[in-house]
C-alpha cells in the first residue's frame, strides 16, 4: 500500500556514531513472514545517553504542514496477541503479532513546533542517561524492545518512523546475588506464611555463588547418579564445570548430553505460556559407563548466543541445565536444574 | 549401512578438504572437516578390523595433517594454540572433540611448556567422557601414540617423573577397564566375537605399560613404591581372566628382569589374589620363564629364590585350598624346577609332602587329566633344569623319600607301575656313573621297587620281570661301600627282600644274587690268601666263604622250589648254576662243597632232566666239562671217580640211543684229564697227577660205538660214528703213551665201518640228485654241502657270501641261505641231510691226510 500512497515526508533516524557502535545481530521476530535476515542493531547499555539525529525530508517542491514533530524513546514489553491479555493500555509494537503490554519507558519531547516543512530538515535529539531496567529480548511470545519513535503530527494521520536499538544490561555478581536472594526470600516468605526466618544467607552471600548444584537422582534399580555443577550462577562468559558420578547403571546408555534450555514464560499469571528453546546441546559422554565412573562436565558458554535470566511481572526468562541420558533404545532420561545467567562486562 | 568403500572415500575426501583448507590457512574449516571425518569413528556398527582401518586412515589423512600444520604455524605465530584449543571445545560431539583436543594438545605440549601440565591434566580428565569400549580404547590409543611419546623427548626431562607415570598409568587403567568392559557389551551370543576382538586389540593395552616402562627407565625405587603396587591392585581389582593373564605377562615382559627380581614376592602375592579361573601355574610358569631368560647377565640364579617360592606355595595352600590339581601340579612342578636339579635334590621332599597333603585333602577330584599330570609330575618329565635324568631319578629313588613313596602309593596300580618302571629303567640303563654309597640308599631303592613286586593283578608283571633283575644288578654294580661285610649284608638283604616280596621274581633275580655271592667268595679267597700269615683271620674268611656257599645253595634251592615242573629254563639254569658253583668251590679247593654242588647237579639231572625233553646232551656235556676241569676232587676219597662214574651211568640212562651214544662218548673225556692252564695268580698247588684211565675210555667208546651202530637212521648213525671217530683221533693225537688203547687199528676199523655207511648214503645221494636234476633240469651238485651239524639236532649253514650271490636261481636252498640261520633238521632237504655226514667224513679224511705229513703216527691209518 505504501507503494501507492507514498507519505509526503520521509523520516530518517540516525544515532550518533552509529557505525562505530557495537552491533548485535538479532534474529527476525519469530513467526514474522518477512524473509529478511536478522537486523543488526546498535547496542546500548543501561545509563547511556541515547542521542541522534532526525532528518525529515519533504518531497521536492512540496510543502507539508504539520502540527509539530516529536521524538519518543520507548521501552516496551510486547506479548503475542494470542496470549490474549486484552489490557486496555495496549500500544503498538514492532512485531506485528505482538502488542505492547507495558511501556515501561516512554519519554517524549518536541523537536519542532507546528509549522510547515518545505525542505529537508534535521533535528538532533538526546535522551540523557537513560535508565533501562530490562535487557532487550526477542523471544517467541515475548519481546522487550527499545526504540526511538519520531512522529510528524498532521491533521488526519500522523507520520511516524521507528528506529529500534538493543540494550544490554551488564551486572556484576553481587547484584545478581542480591536478586537471587530477594527472590528466594520472597518465595520463602510466601511458603512460611510470613514467619520470618533468621536468614544467615544475608551475611555470607558469597556462598550463594559458590554453592554448587548437587543432585542425587535415580530410577530405582536402574540408574542412580549424582551430579554436580560447581556453581549455580554463571556469567555468559563462564564455563560450566561439573561432574557426574555413576552409582548404579543398569541402563545401556548410548550417550549423555548436557543441554542448556532457555525457558520463556509469559503472561500475567504464572501459569501462562511456556516456551522452551534449547540453546546448547553438548555431548559429554559416549558409551555406557559402569558404576563408579566419574564423567567430567565442561561447557564453554561464551561461544553461544545465550539469554540472561530475566524476571519481571509479565514474563520470565529462565535458564536450565538439563542432563540428558539417552539409552540404546532411544529413551531419554533427564534432569533439569535452574541456573542463573547474567551478563557481565 | 554404508559400505566400507564409501566410508574410505568419505574420509579421503575430508582429508583433501582439510589439506586444502590449511593451505589457505582456514583453520576453523579444517577443524570442521576433521570433526566430520572423526564422526565416522562414532559409529558402533563397524567391525573392529575396519574400525582400526578407519582410525588409521583418519589419523593419516586428517589429524596428522592438522597436527603438522599447527606445529608449523605455531613456530611462525600464525595461530594461537590457546584459542584453537578453546574453539575445539565447542565441538558438539564428544569423540571428535576429544580427538581434536589431543591433536592440538600435542602441539601445545611441544610449544608451550608453561601450559603442559594443565593440558595433560585436562586431557586425562576429559577423555573420561568416552565410555564406549572400542571407541574409548582407540581414543586412548591415540593418546599413547601422540601424547606419551612426547614424554621421552628432551623438553620433558625436567617434568616430574611421577606426573608422567601417573598420566600413562591413568591411561592404562582406563584402557584396561574399557577392554574388560568390551566383554560385556551387547548380547550374550556375541561373547565369542568379543573375546576375539579383545585378543585383537590387547596390544593397545600392553603398549601403555611398555611406554610406562620406557618413561620409567631404570628407576626401580619408583617402580617398587609407586608403579607396581598400583598395577597389582589393578590386576586384582579387574578380576578378569584374560586381562589378568595378559597384563601380568606384559608386566613381566616390559619391565626389566632386575625389577622382577626385586619384587618377586609382591608379584607372587598378586597371583594369589587373581581370579580363580586363571591358571596360576601358567602365570608362575611365565614368571619363572621370563626371569630365567633374563637372569643370566645378573650372575644370579633363580635357585637363590627357592625360599621365596617355597613360602609362596605354603601361602597358596593356605589361601586357596581349593586350587584344582590341574593347576596345582604344574605350579608345583615349575617351582620345583627352580630349586632342583640333578645335583641338588635335598629340598625336593617338601614338594612331595605338599602334593601328598593336597591329594589327601578333601574335595580333591582326580580325573583322567589329573592322573596324567600326576604321572608327568612323578616321573619328573617337565623339569627343564634337570639335564641328566638318570642321575636325578637315582637321587630321588635313593633319597629315602617317604613322601615320594607315599605319593606313589596313592596312584592307581598301573600308573604306579609305569612310573617306577620308567624311573628304574632310566637308572639301570644309565651310562653315567651312579654310585650307591650307603645301605640306606639301597633300602630306599628296594622300598620303592617293591611296589613293582606287589602287583597282585599282574598289570605290569612283564615290565617288573624285566626291570627288577636289572635293578638288582644295578645295585650290585653301583654299590661301592668298600667293606666286605656291607656287601654281604646288602646281598642278603636283597635276597630276603625278593623272597619276602614275591616268589615269582626269585627265578629272575636270584642268578644275579648268586653271581654276587660268587664274587664275595672270590673276595673272601683273595683276602684269605693275602693274609695267609694270620691264621685267625684266614679262618674267619674261610668260614665266611663256606657260609656264602650255603647261601648259594639256599638260593638255588629256592629257585627250584618256585620253578614249576615244566619250567625248563629255570631248571636248566639252576643246574648250570650248581655246576658253576661247584667249579668255583673246586677252584678254592673246597672239596666237600664242590662235591656237594656236583651231587646236587646230578640229583637235578636225574630227577628232572633225564626223561624230560631237555637238550640232555648239551646239559650233560656241561656237566662233563665242569667235572673234567676240576682239580681238587681227584683226591684220596676218589670223589672224582665217583662222580665220573655216576655221570656215565646217567648218560646211559638217556632215552634215545643216539643221545646215549653221544653222551657216553663224551663221558670218555672224564678219564682223560689234561692239565688246564691255570691262572698264574692261583697259587693252589695243582695236583699234577691227572686222572687218566685208558681202559675206561675205551669202554666208553666201545659202548658208544655199539649204540651208534644200532641206530637205525643211517644218517644219524653215521654222524655219531663220525663224532666218535673225531674223539678217537683226539685221543690218538694226545695219547703218546698209548694209555687209551686206541691205536691205528682201532681207527682203521672205525673208518672202514663208517665208509660202509657212507657208501650207502652216497648211493642214495645220486638217486636224489637225479631226481633233482629231473625236477629242476640241472645238476644241483654244487648247491649242496652248505650245512654242518649244530647242537641239539640243528644245522648251521656255512655258505659263504659268494655262494649266496652266485646262486641266483630259485632253489630250495636259497631260502635257507638267505636266512643264514640255524635250522631244525626237518627243514632241510634230504639231499642236504645226506650230504652232511658225507662232507664231514671227507673233511676228516682230509685232516688225517694232512696230519700224515707232520705226524708219523698217522701214516699207519689207512684210508
Amino acid at each position: 500500500m505504501n507503494l501507492f500512497f507514498k507519505p509526503p515526508v520521509d523520516i530518517e533516524i540516525l544515532f550518533d556514531k552509529e557505525d562505530s557502535r557495537k552491533h548485535v545481530e538479532v534474529l527476525p521476530a519469530s513467526g514474522s513472514h518477512s524473509k529478511v535476515l536478522g537486523d543488526s542493531l546498535p547496542v546500548y547499555e543501561d545509563g547511556e545517553s541515547i542521542s541522534g539525529n532526525v532528518t525529515v525530508r519533504v518531497r521536492e517542491g512540496k510543502i507539508v504542514e504539520h502540527l509539530g514533530i516529536k521524538v519518543t524513546l520507548i521501552g516496551s514489553i510486547d506479548l503475542v496477541k494470542a496470549a490474549g491479555n486484552s489490557t486496555s493500555n495496549s500500544y503498538k509494537s514492532i512485531d506485528v503479532r505482538k502488542r505492547s503490554i507495558e511501556q515501561f519507558i516512554c519519554m517524549t519531547y518536541d523537536l519542532s513546533p507546528a509549522g510547515e516543512l518545505n525542505h529537508s530538515q534535521s533535528f538532533p535529539f538526546k535522551f540523557k542517561d537513560m535508565s533501562m531496567q530490562f535487557e532487550s529480548y526477542r523471544g517467541k511470545n515475548v519481546d522487550v524492545s527499545y526504540y526511538i519513535k519520531v512522529t510528524v503530527m498532521k491533521k488526519g494521520t500522523d507520520i511516524s518512523k521507528i528506529k529500534p536499538f538493543w540494550v544490554y544490561l551488564y551486572k556484576d555478581l553481587e547484584e545478581v546475588k542480591k536478586i537471587v536472594e530477594q527472590t528466594k526470600k520472597m518465595s520463602e516468605q510466601k511458603k512460611a506464611n510470613g514467619i520470618k526466618k533468621n536468614d544467615k544467607d544475608d551475611k555470607n552471600s558469597d556462598s550463594i555463588e559458590k554453592k554448587p548444584i548437587k543432585l542425587d537422582i535415580g530410577i530405582e534399580n536402574c540408574l542412580h547418579i549424582e551430579f554436580e555443577y560447581t556453581k549455580s550462577i554463571f556469567s555468559l562468559k563462564d564455563v560450566i564445570v561439573g561432574r557426574i558420578y555413576f552409582l548404579l547403571t543398569r541402563l545401556k546408555i548410548k550417550h549423555m548430553e548436557l543441554s542448556l534450555i532457555t525457558r520463556e514464560s509469559s503472561g500475567l499469571q504464572q501459569s501462562n505460556t511456556l516456551v522452551d528453546s534449547t540453546a546448547i546441546r553438548y555431548e559429554i559422554m559416549d558409551g555406557s559407563p559402569v558404576k563408579g565412573e566419574t564423567i567430567p562436565i565442561r561447557l564453554f558458554m561464551s561461544g553461544y548466543d545465550l539469554t540472561p535470566s530475566i524476571s519481571c511481572n509479565y514474563f520470565d526468562i529462565k535458564n536450565y541445565l538439563s542432563l540428558v541420558i539417552i539409552d540404546e533404545d532411544g529413551r531419554r532420561y533427564f534432569k533439569q536444574s535452574e541456573i542463573k545467567i547474567y551478563r557481565s562486562k | 549401512m554404508v559400505s566400507k568403500k564409501e566410508i574410505v572415500f568419505d574420509i579421503k575426501e575430508q582429508g583433501v578438504l582439510v589439506s586444502r583448507a590449511l593451505k589457505n590457512d582456514l583453520l576453523i574449516e579444517a577443524i570442521r572437516h576433521c570433526a566430520k571425518a572423526l564422526k565416522i569413528l562414532r559409529s558402533s556398527h563397524i567391525p573392529l578390523p575396519l574400525y582400526f582401518e578407519f582410525y588409521t586412515l583418519i589419523d593419516e589423512k586428517c589429524l596428522s595433517v592438522l597436527s603438522r600444520y599447527l606445529t608449523e604455524a605455531q613456530k611462525t605465530n600464525k595461530v594461537d594454540l590457546n584459542e584453537v584449543y578453546t574453539i575445539i571445545q565447542y565441538t558438539g560431539n564428544i569423540l571428535p572433540r576429544l580427538y581434536l583436543l589431543i591433536t592440538v594438545g600435542k602441539c601445545f605440549l611441544k610449544s608451550n611448556p608453561e601450559y603442559r601440565i594443565e593440558i595433560l591434566k585436562d586431557l586425562a580428565e576429559m577423555t573420561r567422557g568416552e565410555q564406549d569400549p572400542i571407541r574409548g580404547i582407540f581414543l586412548r590409543y591415540y593418546i599413547s601414540n601422540n601424547i606419551t611419546p612426547v614424554f621421552l623427548t628432551e623438553e620433558f626431562k625436567e617434568v616430574d617423573l611421577s606426573f608422567k607415570c601417573d598420566f600413562i598409568m591413568t591411561n592404562f587403567i582406563e584402557c584396561n577397564k574399557l577392554w574388560i568392559r568390551l566383554q560385556f557389551q551387547g548380547f550374550l551370543k556375541e561373547r565369542i566375537q568379543h573375546i576375539k576382538d579383545r585378543e585383537h586389540i590387547r596390544a593397545i593395552i600392553g603398549l601403555q605399560l611398555l611406554q610406562l616402562s620406557n618413561v620409567l627407565n631404570s628407576d626401580i625405587e619408583k617402580y617398587k613404591s609407586d608403579i607396581l603396587p598400583v598395577l597389582n591392585q589393578q590386576l586384582i581389582k579387574c578380576n578378569d581372566v584374560m586381562a589378568q593373564k595378559y597384563i601380568f605377562q606384559v608386566i613381566l615382559e616390559v619391565f626389566p628382569v632386575s625389577f622382577h627380581l626385586d619384587t618377586i614376592e609382591s608379584l607372587l602375592e598378586t597371583t594369589l589374589l587373581l581370579n580363580h579361573d586363571l591358571s596360576i601355574s601358567e602365570i608362575v610358569d611365565y614368571l619363572i620363564g621370563r626371569i630365567n631368560k633374563g637372569i643370566e647377565k645378573f650372575n644370579i640364579q633363580l635357585i637363590e629364590y627357592t625360599k621365596v617360592f617355597w613360602d609362596y606355595l605354603n601361602e597358596l595352600n593356605k589361601k586357596i585350598p581349593s586350587l584344582p590339581l590341574s593347576d596345582f601340579i604344574p605350579l608345583l612342578n615349575n617351582i620345583m624346577d627352580i630349586s632342583v636339579d640333578e645335583e641338588k635334590v635335598d629340598n625336593i621332599n617338601g614338594y612331595f609332602e605338599l602334593l601328598y597333603k593336597k591329594l589327601k585333602g578333601s574335595n580333591v577330584e582326580i580325573g583322567k587329566e589329573e592322573h596324567k599330570l600326576l604321572f608327568d609330575f612323578l616321573i619328573f618329565s617337565n623339569l627343564k633344569r634337570v639335564k641328566c635324568n638318570e642321575k636325578f631319578y637315582f637321587k630321588v629313588l635313593t633319597s629315602s623319600s617317604k613322601w615320594y613313596y607315599d605319593l606313589l602309593q596313592l596312584q592307581p596300580r598301573e600308573i604306579k607301575g609305569q612310573i617306577i618302571g620308567t624311573l628304574l629303567s632310566n637308572v639301570v640303563n644309565s651310562n653315567s656313573q651312579l654310585t650307591i654309597s650307603s645301605s640306606s640308599q639301597v633300602e630306599s631303592l628296594l622300598k620303592i621297587s617293591k611296589i613293582m613286586l606287589d602287583d597282585s593283578e599282574g598289570n605290569y608283571i612283564d615290565a617288573a620281570k624285566d626291570i627288577i633283575p636289572k635293578v638288582i644288578n644295578f645295585i650290585f654294580m653301583s654299590f661301592k661301600s668298600g667293606t666286605f661285610n656291607n656287601s654281604f649284608e646288602i646281598t642278603l638283604k636283597i635276597k630276603n627282600w625278593i623272597y619276602d616280596s614275591n616268589h615269582d621274581f626269585i627265578v629272575n633275580v636270584y642268578p644275579s644274587i648268586i653271581n654276587q655271592l660268587w664274587k664275595l667268595v672270590r673276595v673272601c679267597q683273595v683276602i684269605e690268601r693275602k693274609y695267609s700269615s694270620n691264621a685267625d683271620f684266614c679262618q674267619h674268611y674261610n668260614n665266611l666263604s663256606k657260609q656264602l656257599f650255603r647261601h648259594i645253595s639256599r638260593c638255588l634251592g629256592d629257585i627250584l622250589m618256585v620253578a614249576k615242573e615244566d619250567d625248563k629254563d629255570s631248571i636248566e639254569m639252576a643246574y648250570k648254576l650248581y655246576l658253576n658253583t661247584a667249579t668255583l668251590a673246586d677252584q678254592f679247593m673246597l672239596v666237600d662243597i664242590s662235591n656237594d654242588f656236583f651231587l646236587q647237579a646230578f640229583e637235578l639231572l636225574e630227577e628232572k632232566i633225564i626223561n624230560k625233553s631237555f637238550d640232555q646232551i648239551s646239559l650233560l656235556k656241561v656237566l662233563i666239562q665242569s667235572l673234567q676241569k676240576t682239580k681238587s676232587l681227584n683226591n684220596e676219597d676218589k670223589v672224582y671217580e665217583d662222580l665220573a662214574i655216576r655221570c656215565v651211568v646217567d648218560a646211559s640212562k638217556l632215552l634215545k640211543k643216539q643221545t646215549q651214544s653221544c653222551a657216553i662218548s663224551s663221558c670218555s673225556y672224564l678219564w682223560w684229564c689234561k692239565s688246564v692252564t691255570i691262572m698264574s695268580s692261583d697259587k693252589i698247588k695243582s695236583n699234577n697227577k691227572f686222572f687218566k684211565d685208558g681202559k675206561r675210555i675205551l669202554e666208553c667208546l666201545q659202548k658208544s660205538l655199539r649204540l651208534a651202530d644200532s641206530v637205525m637212521d643211517n644218517i644219524m648213525s653215521s654222524q655219531i660214528m663220525l663224532e666218535i671217530l673225531e674223539i678217537c683221533l683226539y685221543y690218538y693225537d694226545t695219547d703218546e703213551k698209548n694209555e687209551t688203547h686206541i691205536g691205528f687199528n682201532y681207527i682203521n676199523q672205525l673208518i672202514s665201518l663208517i665208509q660202509n655207511t657212507i657208501q650207502s648214503l652216497e648211493l642214495e645221494m645220486t638217486t636224489t640228485q637225479f631226481a633233482n636234476v629231473e625236477r629242476n633240469g640241472e645238476l644241483g651238485a654244487d648247491k649242496i654241502g652248505l650245512w654242518v651239524m649244530g647242537i641239539g639236532n640243528s644245522y648251521i649253514p656255512i655258505t659263504s657270501i659268494n655262494d649266496v650271490n652266485s646262486s641266483d636261481d630259485v632253489n630250495n636252498n636259497n631260502k635257507h641261505i638267505d636266512h643264514n640261520n640255524i635250522k631244525p633238521v626237518k627243514e632241510l632237504s634230504i639231499q642236504d641231510k645226506i650230504y652232511i655226514p658225507i662232507s664231514q667224513f671227507t673233511r676228516i679224511l682230509k685232516y688225517i691226510e694232512s696230519q700224515k705229513q707232520t705226524n708219523k703216527s698217522y701214516n699207519s691209518i689207512n684210508i
